[in-house]
């Protein structure tokens, strides 16, 4: 009797089945995205690479200060940190190395220089002897920067080659002497400045002069030497911007730190170069602002790069492939571009970027959900224009996302959440369409991917020729022909539309793929289809990672000071302090 | 390496799999479906195509006590513009006679290829002679537990058949949609009741409360809104109508207009003056004196002068515009009063929230008087008082002539 009441409660079938599966589900995902890791892990061994490159005493092998910076890479770490237990955050130099300044001996001088110029290894220095009397001296330049033909014909020819300005002499004259000597009669250079601050001579040698030490002689002559060839600057591409610097990065990688270089004057630039590729040697340079970046970041970033194992790095998607956090996840964790600006805004923030030889994409790292929507021109146009495009980016992203998918689920499954005079214009344009909304979706979708994936390989004469083909003509027969009604054709279209702009192509490919799987979610379970995709996406994305930094870090409220730069921009002067989430050393921007 | 790739292939064919089982839940292409746009329910009287059914033998057990006459939409049109025939109708009406509501419009799914789905049901129309032989509760009862069907669906009663309603429109219209459309003219004139849907009648049908329906008369292809019905308390049946002019009184008495004209002759030369109502507003005060209770109704209006035809091209200001405003002022006053008595003597249902008036003022008087209020509202005395304000006379400040 009283187990016929406890057996009544218990639920049928149907509902044991729906329970198991619910329960099923996501332990089935789970152990499959398990199973895959380990699989992978097991193949790629990158574990123990990482292992052994981090053993092998901080990787010499691969991890490869070149030209000025080799040797010094002991005294390197001590010097950062004893510049952190003295120096705070500001970058005064000057107060700091009151003591600091050169000697006039070019051994001593030479180590002091490489001491601060210890992280950038695009500084190279020059040995040589001037002239009859063998004098002790020291070309320092940075590579990109310097017209290195003028240099060397004008200044390291000259210099060698001095025999009679020192017609008579035995030793070395005088530095006052010397001094008159070298600019007066051997230096063919317009501009000399001369200076006795290592600093100085740091930033000047950054900023494209050619530095020259002289043994002998405390002060430094700052030779102003024309810039040297560029592969112009041509406007990036994909990332074409209204409003802002029109410079792209090129395929030289001296050219491209040069660019970061040209920026602006800085001294905290750190530009640290590695060599990736096993049969094909390539450099690579990790850059970030010494006194902003977090220590650890720059740490797992050097440590990632060291465990890249791959013949030749052909281009900087395989450096990003290879160093991302989830290979599984369809969002991208490591944001590429085209453009220098946006490389320093990022560093600014507290971020930290690599440029590849070869390439003009820079990686830049961490990577924020945000950062996907935002444009640089936010910051250039006044902060309410900037705020609105910004929205509007937000809202293009569901936009491209979902429309499609909302146009299922409510077609299939929502006749009444449709306002009445539009169902039944909806119903009367789709009188005669021979397909499911599902179908008649995805012919339209996949057909304007065709159309934008073929867009991109025609020649350029034809390309918006066929666009207009592609998109006008077909759609309109395709309407005309009853296979499509003509409010898809609207939402196909808008939806593509929305999908260009992002500012990022590789969102947009990103948010193109999860549409379809939106699509196929609406078509099954209609709007809960949906509501349960974006908690699925949700889900995933709040536990994705980009550097140890959370993906969505700034959408949940734990740091509200962030989200004066998220969906809306502030004006600038609100935006006093850095990205919390990025931990930066200095987090005060300005004020 | 095998043995990896046969997990694999496993696992794609149970995702595959659960895809093609789910395959589409529950869906219901739009094309497919049959939108309900009104439903007018009138007492049993088959129509020809019924009778007709019925001696093939399309029958089936039923007691006939209500028609059910659907309104469903025919798309076509706004886009489709090469669409040949735009004289063809937007609607079409099937009638099925039956006791239970619900089971009527199943049947209805006999004579269709598509589904009926009530999401777009926007209008319910009661036949005069229904409404009073059957309480209004019983009627909307599927209407508000159905889980598709919104409450915000309006009630309409119509003085004769409630399928005449939707018979015929004027083309490109549907009976239904101008029914519910015509609410909009509220604010050109006080002859138009408030829109009372669903979800409003639920309340006083449980509370025994009376309460007034828009009611719509039908002339060949036009409807027309012709005063209310009143819906008594405690019958929950129709109890009666209120006509256009005590529709009118009954505005006032609410306040509820939004705009709309008076119209009187002016006592000494009999001459027409027409107030342009822009706002009113009205307050009905509940004094209790022992057991006697008693209401004072205050009214105010603000308008302009939108017809005067005095003679003598007298400008519109002092003596004459404070004349014409009394008269103005006593007509409104004699709409008011005529409605209140049709209200207190003939329906004997107070419909213009009197009641709820003495609730919230007197909720212990309330209390006592509220089973049998109608009754006692019959007999109560009621003051008025109303205050026009005059604020502009148009683009002319002089009389006609």
């Amino acid at each position: 009797m009283m187990w016929s009441v406890i057996t009544g409660w218990f639920p049928g079938w149907s509902v044991m089945f729906q329970g198991l599966i619910l329960l099923i589900v996501p332990i089935v995902i789970t152990l499959t995205v398990d199973w895959i890791r380990t699989f992978e892990g097991k193949v790629s061994k990158r574990g123990q690479k990482a292992k052994a490159a981090l053993n092998k005493d901080g990787g010499a092998t691969s991890l490869k200060g070149t030209k000025g910076a080799e040797g010094t890479k002991s005294n390197k770490t001590t010097f950062i940190a004893g510049k952190d237990d003295s120096g705070g955050s500001g970058n005064n130099d000057e107060q700091e190395n009151p003591d600091q300044s050169y000697t006039g001996n070019v051994d001593k001088d030479l180590r002091l220089f490489k001491e601060i110029s210890s992280d950038m290894a695009d500084v190279n220095i020059r040995e040589l002897r001037i002239g009859a009397l063998q004098i002790k001296a020291v070309l320092l330049f940075v590579d990109g920067l310097t017209d290195k033909d003028s240099m060397d014909r004008n200044i390291l020819r000259p210099l060698m080659n001095a025999v009679l300005p020192f017609e008579g002499m035995t030793e070395a004259p005088e530095a006052e002497e010397l001094k008159r000597i070298i600019v007066e009669r051997i230096i063919h250079v317009s501009e000399i400045e001369y200076t006795i601050d290592p600093v100085k001579s740091l930033k000047k040698v950054l900023f494209g002069s050619a530095v020259l030490m002289v043994d002998g002689m405390k002060e430094l002559f700052v030779l102003g030497t024309p810039k040297g060839r560029t592969r112009g600057g041509e406007e990036p591409v994909s990332e074409a911007l209204l409003r802002g610097s029109r410079i792209g990065f090129n395929e030289t990688l001296s050219d491209n730190t040069a660019m970061l270089r040209r920026h602006g004057q800085n001294t905290e630039l750190a530009m640290i170069s590695f060599t990736v590729g096993k049969r094909v040697e390539k450099e690579l340079v990790l850059t970030y602002i010494r006194d902003i970046a977090n220590e650890a970041l720059v740490e797992e970033i050097k440590r990632r790069l060291l465990t890249i194992d791959i013949d030749d790095v052909q281009e900087s998607g395989f450096v990003e492939q290879l160093i991302e956090d989830d290979f599984l996840s369809p969002f991208q964790q490591i944001q590429n571009t085209e453009r220098p600006d946006r490389v320093m805004a990022a560093m600014l923030e507290g971020r930290a970027a690599i440029l590849l030889d070869g390439t003009p994409f820079a990686l830049i790292m961490p990577v924020t959900f945000g950062m996907l929507l935002q444009s640089p021109e936010d910051y250039f146009d006044r902060w309410m224009a900037g705020s609105l495009l910004r929205t509007l980016r937000f809202f293009a992203a569901l936009v491209s996302l979902f429309a499609p998918a909302l146009y299922i689920s409510f077609l299939s499954f929502h006749p009444g959440l449709i306002p009445t005079k539009l169902v039944i214009s909806i119903i009367s344009s789709r009188q005669g369409v021979p397909f499911p909304s599902l179908i008649e979706a995805l012919i339209m979708e996949v057909s304007i991917e065709i159309l934008r994936e073929a867009g991109l390989r025609l020649p350029k004469p034809i390309g918006p020729a066929m666009g207009i083909v592609g998109g006008l003509i077909i759609g309109q027969a395709a309407v005309e022909a009853g296979i499509v009604s003509p409010i898809l054709v609207i939402v196909v279209a808008v939806t593509a539309i929305s999908s260009f702009a992002m500012p990022m192509y590789s969102a947009g490919i990103t948010l193109r793929l999860l549409r379809f799987v939106a699509m196929f979610f609406a078509a099954v379970f209609g709007m809960y289809g949906v509501i349960m995709f974006f908690l699925l996406l949700s889900s995933h994305l709040i536990r994705l990672k980009s550097f140890g930094v959370p993906y969505l870090g700034l959408m949940v409220p734990s740091h509200l000071r962030d989200w004066k730069d998220f969906i809306i921009r502030l004006p600038l002067h609100l935006l006093k302090r850095r990205p919390a989430l990025l931990k930066p050393k200095d987090p005060i921007r300005k004020g | 390496m095998k043995h990896l790739l046969k997990q694999g292939s496993s696992l794609s064919l149970l995702i595959v799999a659960c895809l093609l089982l789910s395959s589409c839940w529950s869906s219901s292409p739009i094309e497919d479906v049959n939108l309900e746009a009104g439903v007018a329910l009138d007492v049993a009287e088959e129509t020809e195509t019924e009778q007709d059914l019925a001696q093939k033998g399309g029958e089936y057990p039923k007691r006939n006590k209500v028609s059910c006459t659907y309104q469903f939409l025919i798309p076509q049109g706004a886009i489709g513009s090469k669409k040949e025939g735009a004289q063809s109708k937007n609607y079409y009406n099937a009638t099925q006679t039956g006791d239970s509501i619900f089971e009527a419009v199943r049947e209805l799914s006999l004579r269709s290829n598509r589904l009926p789905i009530g999401h777009h049901l926007k209008t319910i129309v009661i036949g005069e002679e229904l409404a009073r032989t059957t309480k209004l509760s019983e009627l909307i009862e599927f209407f508000s537990r159905d889980n598709d069907i919104r409450p915000s669906v309006l009630l309409f009663i119509s003085k004769g058949k409630a399928r005449e309603v939707f018979r015929d429109s004027l083309p490109g219209q549907t009976p239904a949609f101008v029914l519910n459309g015509t609410f909009n003219n509220r604010r050109r004139i006080t002859r138009i009741w408030e829109p009372v849907s669903m979800a409003k009648v639920v309340g006083p049908l449980h509370g025994h409360t009376s309460f007034a329906l828009q009611n719509v008369v039908v002339s060949g292809k036009e409807t027309k809104f012709s005063g209310v019905a009143v819906i008594k308390g405690s019958t929950g049946k129709l109890g009666g109508f209120l006509d256009e002019a005590e529709l009118d009184g009954l505005v006032w008495l609410t306040g509820k207009g939004e705009g709309g004209s008076v119209k009187t002759y002016s006592s000494d030369n009999n001459k027409l003056v027409t107030y342009e109502i822009t706002g009113m507003d009205s307050k009905i005060k509940a004094s209790v004196n022992g057991d006697k209770i008693a209401f004072h109704v205050l009214i105010e209006s603000k308008g302009r002068i939108a017809e005067a035809y005095f003679a003598g091209g007298e400008r519109l200001v002092g003596g004459t515009i404070r004349k014409a405003r009394e008269t103005l002022e006593k007509k409104v006053q004699d709409m008011v009063k005529n409605t209140v008595r049709k209200m207190q003597h003939e329906l004997q249902a107070d419909v213009a929230g009197f009641g709820k008036s003495l609730q919230i003022q007197h909720p212990s008087v309330w209390n006592k008087v509220k089973t049998n209020w109608d009754t006692v509202f019959s007999s109560v005395p009621i003051t008025y008082e109303v205050k026009l304000n005059i604020e502009d006379y148009g683009a002319s400040s002089t009389t006609s002539d």
